[in-house]
């Protein structure tokens, strides 16, 4: 699919392992644990999930083409709200650039995002303290995400209530749902049966410490600099 | 009894899943959707540029040729409009041409500004910008993936056994792609980027 995106493949995507990767030996062990920590905390408080990502070059690529790659692949934050951003460094390319996943658009826009790597993280860069650098900018980030749009942050209260339905009213139902759902999308109805009947061994996603994305997407916000 | 049951209905699914009655109609809408996607960013490019024709005219009286050039092409880009789900191909042609002929005159506005450090200082330049930064490589972003989305919907219409199907019930025809070249021909009139 991608052939048409000329020089793909210059540049290798990483697995994701957390919130903060030093690819590029940048950062100070304690300096890469307590802003992983940081990060860790402020997505379970808010939603929003941020990334750094450190990598010592970025190839031939463009760093946009890089970062879209990367959000594409690890769908950083939440799927229907687009809460992820990226925070990708390049050690010896000397560029940098924060992607803005959509739903936080409002809230750091391009112009924020440029601010940020401009008068906050480059000064800083520019001296050699990368580790007060990147501390900075992803404290910003928070700031801006915290202060912007009030109506990304996720609220407990919306959980809807249960009331008491017969079991045997939940079975017709559920059996006439996944009629439909055979009919409309016999793909995902043969996905969700082939589940159901190997349940058990499957279990659900990571549990807790894990990092990973959750569905979201970019358009390609944000802005991009260098030091 | 059960297990006759069980491969009929099987086989009906995949039946079902593999010859494109659903999957046909759905990618014709991600090619509606992300051609949307494409003309918002080009929007949001236009709705830019008069803040940025006005700050860049307070600093550069003298370049009035190059600012009446995105004027005009900035103009006649508004009057191209698409409506996503009925484009013919020669609509998007010229909806792709109008948006090549506006680049190239705000390539070439960009590139002007470099010679006045004084509008590169100020504050409000910058911010307009980032905000060109950022909304370009939106159309970028959102150009690759219409392109790519096509090349999906030309593979259902186009590939067995769903062209099968489509020739049957749809018949869609294979649609144009975006003409890449048109849009390198309009880069290699625009100066190279502007970096502060």
């Amino acid at each position: 699919m991608l052939t048409l995106a000329s020089t793909a493949g210059a540049f290798e995507v990483p697995t994701l392992t957390g919130p903060v990767m030093d690819q590029a030996g940048l950062l100070q062990a304690s300096t890469l644990q307590s802003l992983a920590e940081d990060i860790y905390q402020f997505k379970v408080k808010t939603g929003s999930q941020i990334q750094v990502l450190i990598v010592p070059t970025l190839g031939d690529e463009p760093i946009e083409n890089v970062t879209i790659q990367i959000f594409d692949k690890w769908k950083l934050g939440d799927a229907k709200k687009d809460t992820g951003i990226l925070f990708l460094v390049a050690a010896s390319d000397k560029k940098m650039r924060i992607e803005v996943g959509q739903g936080l658009e409002g809230s750091v826009p391009d112009v924020i995002a440029k601010r940020i790597i401009v008068e906050v993280v480059r000064p800083f860069f520019q001296r050699g303290q990368f580790d007060i650098g990147i501390q900075a900018g992803v404290a910003s980030i928070e700031n801006y995400i915290l202060t912007g749009d009030e109506s990304i942050i996720d609220s407990q209260e919306n959980a809807p209530r249960k009331g008491k339905i017969p079991v045997q009213y939940l079975l017709f139902g559920f059996g006439g749902i996944f009629i439909l759902l055979f009919l409309f999308s016999p793909a995902l109805a043969l996905q969700l049966l082939f589940a159901i009947l190997s349940g058990g061994r499957g279990g659900g996603r990571g549990g807790g410490g894990g990092w990973s994305g959750g569905g979201g997407s970019s358009s390609g916000g944000g802005a991009s600099g260098d030091w | 009894m059960k297990q006759v049951m069980m491969s009929v209905v099987l086989s009906a699914a995949l039946f079902f899943t593999g010859c494109g009655i659903q999957s046909i109609p759905t990618q014709k809408n991600d090619v509606d959707a992300t051609l949307a996607e494409v003309s918002n960013q080009y929007k949001r490019r236009m709705d830019l540029i008069p803040n940025l024709v006005n700050v860049v005219q307070g600093y550069a009286k003298h370049e009035k040729e190059t600012l009446t050039g995105v004027v005009e092409a900035r103009a006649k880009a508004t009057q191209m409009t698409i409506d996503p789900s009925k484009t013919t191909p020669e609509q998007l042609a010229k909806f792709q041409q109008a948006q090549g002929q506006l680049s190239s005159a705000l390539g070439k506005l960009m590139v002007i500004t470099e010679n006045y450090p004084q509008l590169k200082a100020d504050a409000n330049f910058r911010d307009l910008q980032a905000q060109l930064e950022g909304t370009e490589n939106r159309i970028t972003v959102a150009r690759n993936r219409y392109i790519q989305s096509i090349q999906g919907f030309n593979n259902l219409v186009g590939v067995p056994p769903t062209s099968w199907t489509n020739s049957i019930l749809y018949h869609h025809e294979k649609m144009p792609q975006w003409d890449l070249a048109a849009d390198e021909k309009a880069k290699s009139e625009k100066a190279p980027e502007v970096k502060f």
